[in-house]
């Protein structure tokens, strides 16, 4: 799934992904997240992210988050969570 | 690309002050003399942080701050309110509404340099 | 000149005006409150301004005049005229550095000389503690600080996302201060996707910081955010510390999470059911602790106790009464109710399983506030003077109301002993807390200590075992620093290069002692005295007894260290410590060998409220004499009563004693009884006899203090009220001793 239309992970965007989430477990069984289009997130967005992760893995489904930018992928490791979020680096 | 610090207060002499530590540590500093005029601003401008004085004319920066937190748009902008005496009701009123720093003034160059630094990293 | 400047300018003038006419008025008028605080204001601004131009001189000048109106508007120091004039002068000169940026000119070498002579004057008139004070602040490069490690476990509450706030921004800024060895996010606790509140905070984090920061340096990164953030700080090379972490957060996953993440070995994290013992806090105490405690809730590994979270909120609700609480722990089979003193109580019920097996027993346990134990005391000890009260208004106890106030007498004695008894704690929790700062102790000064600990189950009230404390970890110091010798130099002596510090306890008839003893090289007698004579408090022609020269250690202002050290102190520490004791009814003995060592003893009463007393009679007022002080009581036949007469001494089988006459010791008048008494008392290893009149039998005590208006009252240490509603007066047994001791 392509977070269309948004360019922020923040917590401004956090209560619309909840729901786009919700949606997006119920429909798919292997969700790729394409991130290619976020170039802002926090540690609010980062905490949905991990509350989705754990999520789909309890429910013995897949996630994967792909094309992370740099700037995104820098505030994820200020707080050291890019493991948790099943990120490589 | 650097972030963006709206700083409301009727005392020139303040802004002038803060404008300048703004810069020095390599912020884009947005000034306002009152609440109007930093609603303004924030209309504007995609401000990352609002240090804000509370009495000014036309508008009060608690009456800003409440419209700020009543705007989906930035409505969770950290906001530290600029003081001169600690009033318990008035901080009460700015919890309420979310605001829960405090600096007093005066305070020079170096101790809003710090404050910067440990709210915005 | 910019308009910032000339706003400054103009309002300086201003407030200097303020200050003037606030000045003369107080020439002419004295001061009152509101011309000292226009002055404070006053300067207090310009100081603020200045400091905001970055203007040095004049911040430094006005700093040093706010701190003396803050001392005077505090009322630490009063104005004298004098104050007023050189306050003047002050003006002046601010006005001349004031005057000096407008036309934007350097201060002259006079001018200059001029400013440092104000400063200097006014600081004449600061307490002194406050200079000392300003000084450490003036000269920061030359407290070193070495770089810690800390450990900071971070929770949020729930607004703190919406205040804006940003972790990440702290994050940064614990790398702008030191070096981010780890951060483990704590992420078990954010809910599932469905369940999840975004706009909550569930993530948590254990950081581990190196800085050169002290702990409320690094409480202080948190300053803008500190109403949101639930932190936890300490230093990471405390294991015991994780163990509290572990129990405080409440979290059944942190202690895996710690441990993978490698914060600590699995060995160091001791299994949370055992904690509860050793990791209490200090403001509680455990009784019951013979019993095995061992809660266990099945699945859980939950620790009901300890709820340090409730704890912080009790503490805020209840501000005013002593944070203290107490656990009391009572065995019973099925429930585990823990019931916390705040407006709501909270009882967790769990429920055993009935297939449980059968080694497993939960404890239940009651939380009190201490004070309201205290307040149950005091009540009893009414409760106990009425009851005595009936019995003498009755005055027949054959009678079957007599019987029945009797027999109420002892169960209310029953209930009293109750009540105390959970007031006593093991000294051992105490104890130990003491071997870590032993052993930084002697670490920091290169010297190898081994500290060992016995009768760690020996129970004292826990009010003696707080305030005890201090004193005993001062003492505990002093042996190790001035005690205990360099590993080198005992080497060099011939004894085992690791020194030895032993702390016990024990009981000795109603008494606690407590004892600190170390093999190091023994107090310096000769030393001791020479000091002594030096600062005035012993004559130089003197006839002092070893015992008494040592005992010199415990008087202000001697310290025969050669080199004042950090760690124990420039000789203000033993007159306090002693001070301290006496305050617990308690005593101080010091015995020395050179080369072999010292030992402390400490005699402390097992408790401050009830003791177990003897009445009397002198004159035409009750006494009473602690039991656990009396020897024997002599009954004086009239022929021996005259022997005596005048006598400082009596022959006790053989044995001399020092005699001292009560009645003549507190101005009694004589008596109307013909036979006199003796009571023999000991305090510790000193006895004395005390001449008094009739003797009244044993009297369950209640100790009321006197207040402050009787506290000059020598060898009198508290009253207590008797069922007859008189008052009798309680001796202080050691303070009696002394008293004879000095004539």
């Amino acid at each position: 799934m392509i977070l269309d239309n948004l360019t922020a992970l923040t917590i401004y965007e956090v209560e619309t992904l909840q729901d786009i989430f919700i949606l997006a477990l119920k429909e798919q069984e292997n969700i790729l997240l394409d991130m290619a289009k976020i170039d802002k997130i926090d540690i609010v967005g980062i905490q949905l992210l991990l509350s989705m992760v754990s999520t789909v893995k309890a429910s013995q489904k897949t996630i994967k988050l792909i094309n992370v930018k740099d700037t995104v992928l820098q505030q994820i490791k200020i707080s050291n969570t890019q493991i948790a979020l099943g990120l490589d680096v | 690309m650097s972030k963006k610090i709206l700083v409301v207060d009727d005392a020139s002499l303040i802004r002038h002050v803060a404008a300048k530590a703004l810069k020095e540590a390599g912020f884009e500093a947005v000034l306002a003399s009152n609440g109007q005029e930093g609603l303004n601003v924030l209309e504007q401008h995609e401000i990352d942080f609002i240090f804000s004085d509370i009495n000014m004319p036309i508008m009060s920066g608690m009456e800003m701050v409440r419209r700020v937190r009543k705007n989906d748009k930035y409505r969770f902008i950290p906001i530290v309110m600029l003081t001169t005496e600690t009033k318990m009701e008035l901080q009460n009123e700015a919890k309420e509404l979310g605001v829960k720093a405090w600096l007093v003034k005066p305070f020079n160059k170096d101790k809003f340099l710090l404050v910067l630094s440990k709210i915005l990293g | 000149m910019t308009e910032e400047l000339e706003i400054f300018l103009e309002d300086c003038d201003d407030q200097l005006q303020m200050m003037e006419d606030a000045l003369v008025d107080m020439q002419s008028n004295g001061a009152s409150e509101s011309t000292i605080g226009t002055i404070f204001r006053a300067v207090h601004t310009i100081k603020g301004s200045a400091g905001m131009f970055g203007f040095d001189d004049i911040v430094t000048f006005a700093h040093t005049g706010e701190n003396l109106f803050d001392s005077i508007r505090q009322g630490d120091v009063g104005v004298c005229e004098e104050m007023i004039s050189l306050f003047l002068l002050c003006k002046d000169h601010m006005e001349v550095l004031i005057n000096l940026l407008t036309e934007d000119k350097e201060l002259s070498a006079a001018q200059k000389e001029v400013g440092h002579n104000l400063i200097q004057r006014l600081e004449g008139y600061l307490p002194r503690a406050q200079i000392k004070e300003e000084n450490i602040e003036d000269i920061p490069s030359t407290i070193v600080i070495e770089a810690a490690k800390w450990h900071i476990s971070i929770r949020f509450h729930k607004d703190f996302f919406t205040t804006g706030m940003s972790i990440n921004s702290v994050f940064k800024f614990f790398n702008k201060v030191g070096k981010v060895l780890k951060i483990q996010p704590i992420i078990y606790n954010i809910p599932s996707i469905e369940d999840i509140n975004p706009l909550h905070p569930y993530i948590g984090f254990e950081v581990c910081l190196l800085a050169d920061l002290s702990k409320s340096e690094v409480e202080d990164i948190f300053e803008f955010i500190q109403e949101d953030v639930d932190l936890y700080i300490f230093l990471c090379d405390d294991s015991d510390e994780y163990n509290t972490l572990v129990s405080i957060r409440k979290e059944p996953e942190l202690k895996n999470e710690l441990i993978n993440a490698k914060f600590i070995d699995e060995d160091t994290l001791i299994e949370p059911e055992l904690i509860i013992p050793t990791v209490e806090e200090k403001e509680e105490i455990v009784l019951n602790q013979k019993e095995e405690e061992i809660v266990l809730n099945q699945k859980e590994e939950e620790i009901v106790l300890n709820q340090k979270e409730e704890e912080e909120e009790e503490i805020v609700l209840n501000q005013k009464e002593e944070e203290e609480e107490i656990v009391l722990n009572q065995k019973e089979e099925e429930e585990e109710i823990v019931l916390n003193q705040k407006e709501e109580e909270e009882i967790v019920l769990n429920k055993k399983e009935e297939s449980s097996e059968p080694k497993k027993k939960a404890v239940s346990s009651l939380r009190v506030d201490s004070s309201k134990i205290d307040i149950l005391i005091n009540y009893m000890s009414e409760i106990s003077i009425t009851n005595s009260r009936i019995l003498t208004l009755i005055d027949d106890e054959g009678s079957e109301i007599g019987e029945t106030v009797i027999h109420m007498k002892q169960l209310l004695e029953f209930v009293s002993d109750g009540i105390m008894d959970m007031r006593m704690v093991k000294v051992g929790d105490s104890f130990n807390k003491f071997r870590r700062i032993v052993s930084d102790t002697a670490k920091k000064i290169g010297k190898d200590v081994d500290f060992v600990i016995s009768g760690e189950d020996t129970e004292l009230d826990k009010t003696v075992v707080e305030r005890i404390s201090d004193p005993l970890l001062h003492m505990l110091r002093n042996s190790i620093d001035h005690g205990v010798e360099l590993p080198e130099d005992r080497v060099a002596c011939g004894k085992p290069a690791q020194g030895r510090v032993d702390l016990r306890a024990y009981q000795d008839s109603g008494t606690i002692v407590i004892e600190i003893e170390d093999n190091g090289k023994g107090l310096d007698r000769d030393r001791i005295l020479a000091k002594a004579i030096e600062n005035g408090s012993v004559k130089k022609n003197n006839n002092l007894s070893d015992s008494e020269i040592y005992k010199l250690i415990f008087s202000a202002g001697l310290s025969t260290a050669e080199t004042v050290s950090a760690i124990s102190g420039r000789g203000v520490g033993m007159d306090v410590v002693k001070r301290n004791i006496e305050d617990l009814r308690g005593s101080v003995e010091i015995e020395s060998t050179i080369g072999q060592g010292s030992k402390i003893t400490i005699r402390l009463p097992l408790t401050l409220a009830v003791i177990d007393g003897f009445l009397l009679q002198v004159g035409d007022t009750k006494y009473i004499i602690p039991l656990e002080n009396i020897k024997e009581c002599i009954e004086l036949t009239t022929i021996e009563q005259e022997s005596l007469n005048g006598n400082e001494f009596i022959n006790v089988r053989g044995e001399v004693l020092p005699l001292l006459d009560i009645r003549l010791l507190l101005g009694e008048n004589k008596s109307i009884t013909e036979r006199q008494n003796i009571v023999i008392v000991y305090f510790g290893k000193k006895i004395v006899g005390l001449l008094v009149d009739e003797l009244l039998g044993e009297h369950q005590t209640v100790i009321k203090s006197l207040g402050i208006v009787f506290d000059q009252l020598s060898g009198i240490s508290g009253a207590s009220v008797l069922g007859s509603g008189e008052i009798a007066l309680i001796f202080d047994v050691a303070r009696l001793i002394e008293l004879r001791n000095e004539g």
